[in-house]
């Protein structure tokens, strides 16, 4: 198998499973109303009235990812929460992209010193973890305070999407234009100016075609990092969408999560890790399988790109043909190919 | 050519100094009411100004509400912290080079496979691994009775040791990966066949000469590595409770404390890069820009 079917396998088969999920998670909610299955108590095959065991019940054959402690089978909570955590990390990485695309391409085409000046402040954002700029810029807008919240839960999505894509473009800019400053060093773009070729021509001819398959590779790093924050995020107790908290003294339960989805549920389970394991490692697992897939993609395009320009492989066509034709005379099996079979 | 490097990192110190101060004074935008420049330039005036008295600052712990002076027991927690992360980097830096040497003296087809599972486990995300540890020390222990922690702890400072492990598997596997990638050019170069024509062993020239290009071109992804770590060791002293730097960048209320804990962390890990960069620059004469 050469290098690019294997890129281009290994491309697919992770994007058919991501899309599997999506559609999976969708089909269920819409067609089947999302009613969870249930299991309460277990009984015995042979004895009905006997009962051997009770929620929550771990990983078994008959329900492969275990319950939750109300007995709610946690396979389809999975399946109904991918919709929500893929769907809002795309939004988020498909926002930040649109602003470290404009300002990258921007930056990278700028000479002067303020772009040296700009790139070197932005700089500072290797050194601060992006969750916690994210967790201290949140922190107020989703953390329920005593009298309740102000805000709709429509505006605190929003306004979440909207800040942790700005929190992730810095980084992003930085690399496209330091891509874009790559292409720009290469000689068939100074031809092209000295030929009179102007900024945008030379951005829609010649940069853009070169850029696009990088941009490929960075955007599922893009939704990668989007996963991580949220999912960082609700380890610190900020669940996405808003943590509702009690205030009462007596009976509370403990901070919950407004909207069901993979990272809140895993930052909420982490606690009962020691006891319930199955809870906090189903859909744990399941965001590891996601990024998982996501960063193969993003290999895959890599393999893509690795391989040489096709002018090459023209030029190098060529030389052998030429070297066939002249040892057209001692010619062996080899050199014939089946063309048609009808 | 001295004056330069040393006026450039100057420079360049001041510059990501700023972006720290500017980075710090967005947090609290979303805390008042109306979000304005004029809001936004006066915060970032209030840092400034708060730095430029660093002992005057008040930490107030974000669990008790107790007030306390910022300067002595911001080092205590920003050693505990170092210490983690330099032992973390220690430890993976010696697997990585013990995984490529097994690397080397393998197969071609189990190193394909080594390359395949090296690859799955560097893009595993770091909570995931955390995850996996914690289930792991509660099953051992169940299983045997014995706690990791009370192992770690007699072998040395448990709230050192053990995070730093769990620290070092990522990097551990994203230096191996990067440094297969690096030895795979490094094989093609002429001096590595002068040195198989020579008759100098396989070992000899990993060791004596390819390892050295090697290490130099992996500390080109320093920052990058950093990044990694740094978001992961946050992660890490936040779940296993250990007192570090994290409380301290939680204070969302306090712009200025958030400020000063970012410089303090970004400080020695910009200085080892550019110490690195002069070393190579001074040494090989390459041209680096770390």
């Amino acid at each position: 198998m050469s290098k690019k079917t294997k890129s281009i396998l290994l491309i697919s088969i992770c994007s058919s499973l991501i899309l599997l999920l999506l559609i999976g998670s969708l089909v269920f909610t819409f067609s089947f109303n999302g009613e969870i299955p249930k299991t309460n108590i277990l009984y015995d095959k042979d004895d009905p009235d006997q009962i051997i065991g009770s929620m929550p019940f771990p990983p078994s054959l008959q329900i492969p990812f275990g319950t939750d402690r109300d007995g709610n089978h946690m396979f389809y909570r999975i399946l109904e929460g991918a919709q929500i955590t893929l769907g809002v990390a795309l939004l988020i990485s498909v926002l930040s992209f649109l602003f470290a695309f404009v300002f990258g391409i921007l930056a990278g085409f700028s000479k002067s010193k303020s772009k040296y000046i700009t790139q070197t402040l932005f700089t500072s954002f290797y050194f601060i973890p992006q969750s916690i700029i994210a967790y201290n810029m949140l922190h107020p807008l989703l953390w329920e305070p005593y009298e309740g919240f102000t805000t709709t839960l429509t505006e605190r999505i929003l306004l979440q999407i909207i800040i942790l894509a700005g929190i992730l473009a810095p980084t992003t800019a930085i690399l496209i234009s330091s891509e874009t400053k790559q292409i720009l060093q290469k000689d068939f773009i100074t031809s092209t100016i000295i030929l009179g070729g102007g900024k945008f021509y030379i951005f829609y001819k010649h940069l853009l075609p070169h850029l696009k398959l990088r941009l490929f590779i960075i955007f599922p790093k893009i939704v990668i990092q989007s996963l991580l924050i949220i999912a960082h995020l609700s380890y610190f107790g900020l669940y996405f969408g808003g943590t509702d908290i009690c205030y009462d003294d007596l009976l509370c339960d403990p901070p919950k999560p407004f909207i069901e989805e993979w990272a809140s549920m895993i930052g909420m389970y982490y606690a009962d890790l020691h006891i319930y394991w199955w809870i906090f490692l189903g859909p744990m697992l399941f965001l590891t399988l996601t990024i998982l897939l996501l960063s193969g993609v993003s290999k895959g395009m890599e393999g893509l790109l690795d391989i040489k320009p096709i002018k090459h492989v023209k030029s190098s066509k060529v030389l052998n043909s030429s070297k066939k034709e002249q040892k057209a005379s001692n010619l062996t099996k080899k050199d014939f190919g089946l063309v048609h079979r009808s | 050519m001295k004056q330069t490097f040393f006026t450039r990192t100057f420079f360049e110190i001041s510059l990501i100094i700023a972006g720290i101060m500017l980075v710090s004074a967005a947090i609290p935008l979303f805390q008042l009411n109306d979000i304005s420049l004029l809001n936004y330039g006066k915060t970032v005036w209030g840092i400034a100004k708060e730095l430029a008295t660093p002992h005057d600052l008040i930490y107030i712990n974000p669990l008790s509400g107790e007030e306390r002076n910022l300067f002595p027991i911001i080092f205590e927690a920003y050693f505990n912290s170092m210490k983690i992360f330099f032992l973390a980097l220690i430890i993976s830096l010696f697997i990585s080079v013990f995984l490529l040497v097994l690397y080397f003296s393998v197969s071609e087809r189990i190193k394909k496979s080594i390359e395949g599972i090296g690859y799955v486990i560097s893009s595993l995300p770091d909570i995931f691994i955390i995850g996996i540890f914690q289930i792991f020390i509660v099953w051992f222990f169940k299983r045997t009775g014995i706690l990791i922690l009370d192992v770690a702890a007699t072998m040395g400072n448990p709230i050192v040791l053990l995070p730093a492990i769990t620290l070092s598997v990522l990097p551990t596997f994203f230096f191996f990966i990067l440094m297969v990638t690096i030895l795979k050019e490094e094989e093609e170069m002429s001096y590595v066949e002068l040195a198989k024509s020579k008759g100098l062993r396989k070992y000899r020239i990993l060791f004596m000469h390819m390892m050295r290009n090697v290490l130099i071109s992996l500390t080109n992804h320093g920052k990058h590595i950093m990044w990694l770590m740094l978001s992961n060791l946050l992660m890490l002293e936040y779940l296993y409770n250990v007192f570090g730097v994290t409380p301290f960048l939680f204070s969302y209320g306090e712009p200025s404390i958030f400020a000063v804990t970012s410089i303090f962390i970004f400080l020695p890990f910009f200085m080892l890069l550019k110490i690195l960069e002069f070393t190579f620059e001074r040494r090989i004469g390459s041209d680096m820009n770390l």
